[in-house]
């Protein structure tokens, strides 16, 4: 982290801070799913 | 449009107007009318920010681009959920922290005043003509669709707009954002009900998707990895996550929405709507263009649907070659629909090719007799569905949603141009003490004059067609540069101001070079830019320290 960033609330941490947190999981695999849906989508109506 | 439609298209303005005055009452210091007092719900929040990328000209233009490609485009969208999981570990608690009226600000914080100010001043640069053209773009077609001037249609597009955003700021900006896209997602999905309850009865949704995608309108992914192709998986996933990291994390248009929630995690969820919703909203959005294709299928379409050069077309000397025409096509489409009906999809592709073959010899005396070079009606195909098929009552129900979705986009960036004039430069350089009452009133000053300003860029932008293209390359060649002087900020400790202002100086002419000079395509400038920002920067940083 840059020194130099006024942060009042730095010591405060949050479940979000956690880039593997399920919230950003479920983000992922939803866009996942869309995609392989949107490709079966294509190949089964072509 | 008849008398119900108009009524409910005056009543939704009416309504707007009405709840800007109520929330002026919450915008009486700087933080509120900035900020929303940094007291907003994480939805409110993240529906503002959903509202302010959602312009009127994505509504129009992207249903149109589906009906004539498909579903093609919602690659350009890949790299957004991708981006907004990144910009909630990095760049929101960040600024929520550090407690910033504008994204810039910070950079001072982290560097120094001149690379504030630049940054700042190239934000403004490429915010204030896009301001106009979010509004000329959907002022040129509507003005068309409703018979009135474009000083009209601008008018009655940004009066309204302008004046609950000089009186209750962002606060009044943000609760309006979520009725707006409430009337939007509502007409989108009853003009969706309306399009399958209109195919014939012996037509399910199954054979309507079999007809799109005989055309190849369901193949929306091309995984093909060419630099010079503008919408393929790759370039979405990846030149799409800079643009969509450089857009929700750099521009004011955007950290301003979600400065207004009440806490850093407020913030993220408010972002991570966007991460959720976006791509299904897209895809929502291109499946009405889909379906207004099949739709018109079944049912006969105009040859052209910008009618703007009909009585030019008719007194030109090409006028019976252009009847001839709308005999051929007339034949074309009788075939068309007899193949389809018979599921002859060999008969249907032939049909098909026919009419798209004559709709372009069709186009190309339309430019020949108008002189319009530019001439085209992408644009025009849903607003001519709504006005021409939709029941009375929704009608006016998505004029007003097309209305909705162009003041909720340019709303937003009026705000932030405000906010960027009067706290990176007002405040910093000019009055840096006086009353909060000061502030506001020359905040108040400030986006009314963004406002008459974008109204005369857009009246001067609807009459010049090749401006506008113009402006959206030019607006294109600074996010990647931006990008890379907060990746700077925000990764390194070891980069310093000069290698920051330097960085950005070497970005922006690489990419003018990149954008003037190859056929790289636009989304790869994003990524060009923010790259060459930051080891330029890290360079100067570590050589002058």
């Amino acid at each position: 982290m840059p020194p130099t960033i006024e942060d009042p609330n730095s010591n405060e941490s949050s479940p979000l801070d956690n880039p593997l947190n399920s919230t950003y999981l479920r983000v992922i695999a939803i866009e996942i799913v869309i995609i392989i849906l949107l490709f079966i989508v294509g190949r089964l109506f072509q | 449009m008849r008398t119900l439609d108009w009524l409910i298209v005056a009543g939704y303005l009416v309504w707007i107007i009405t709840d800007g005055l109520r929330r002026t009452k919450d915008a009486n210091k700087v933080e509120g009318f900035f900020l929303a007092s940094r007291s907003l719900p994480w939805w409110v929040a993240g529906i503002s920010v959903m509202a302010t990328q959602l312009s009127a000209i994505t509504l129009v233009g992207t249903t149109g681009q589906a009906y004539a490609t498909g579903l093609r485009f919602i690659q350009f969208y890949f790299g957004l959920p991708l981006a907004m999981i990144l910009l909630s570990l990095t760049l929101v608690p960040f600024f929520h922290r550090a407690r910033v009226y504008t994204a810039y600000e910070y950079l001072e914080r982290r560097f120094d005043v001149r690379v504030r100010t630049l940054t700042s001043f190239l934000f403004l640069m490429s915010r204030a003509t896009s301001l106009g053209v979010v509004l000329a773009a959907p002022a040129v077609v509507m003005s068309t669709i409703l018979g009135w001037s474009i000083p009209v249609t601008v008018a009655v597009i940004s009066l309204p707009m302008v004046f609950y955003t000089s009186l209750g700021g962002v606060q009044a900006v943000a609760w309006i954002d979520v009725k707006q896209m409430f009337v939007i997602v509502f007409g989108l999905f009853s003009a969706v009900a309306v399009l399958i309850v209109g195919l014939p009865d012996d037509v399910g949704i199954v054979q309507a998707m079999r007809i799109a995608g005989s055309t190849g309108r369901l193949a929306a992914l091309d995984f093909r990895f060419d630099l010079s192709q503008t919408y393929t998986f790759w370039s979405g996933l990846i030149g799409g996550l800079f643009l969509m990291l450089s857009y929700f994390g750099c521009d004011q248009s955007q950290v301003q929405r979600y400065l207004t929630a009440k806490s850093v995690d407020e913030a993220r969820r408010g972002l991570l709507i966007s991460a959720y919703v976006k791509i299904p909203l897209q895809i929502l959005i291109l499946s009405t263009g889909v379906l207004v294709f099949v739709y018109y299928v079944f049912s006969p379409p105009p040859m052209l649907f910008n009618r703007i050069h009909d009585a030019q077309v008719a007194a030109s000397a090409r006028a019976s070659d252009y009847s001839a025409l709308q005999r051929e096509f007339d034949q074309a489409f009788a075939d068309r629909r007899a193949a389809a009906g018979a599921e002859n999809r060999s008969a249907f592709l032939d049909a098909d090719a026919r009419m798209l073959a004559i709709r372009a010899n069709a186009a190309s005396i339309v430019k020949e007799a108008s002189g319009d070079a530019r001439y085209s009606d992408v644009n025009y195909v849903f607003p001519t569905f709504i006005t021409t098929h939709l029941p009375m009552g929704l009608v006016g129900l998505m004029i007003a949603a097309i209305f909705a979705a162009a003041m909720s986009a340019a709303s937003g960036e009026l705000t932030s141009l405000t906010s960027a004039t009067i706290i990176d430069f007002y405040k910093r350089h000019f009055v840096k003490e006086a009353t909060d009452r000061h502030y506001l009133y020359v905040s108040r000053l400030a986006t009314t004059a963004w406002g008459l300003f974008a109204c005369s860029v857009a009246m001067f932008a609807a009459d010049q067609g090749s401006l506008i293209e113009v402006v959206n390359r030019y607006g294109s060649l600074f996010y990647g540069s931006i990008l890379g002087v907060f990746l700077l900020a925000t990764l390194s400790k070891r980069a310093r101001p000069a290698g920051a202002f330097w960085g950005l100086i070497a970005g922006m002419v690489v990419v003018l070079l990149v954008a003037f000079q190859t056929n790289v395509a636009f989304l790869w400038h994003n990524l060009i830019g923010a790259a060459v920002v930051f080891f330029v920067g890290m360079a100067v940083s570590i050589t002058k320290p």
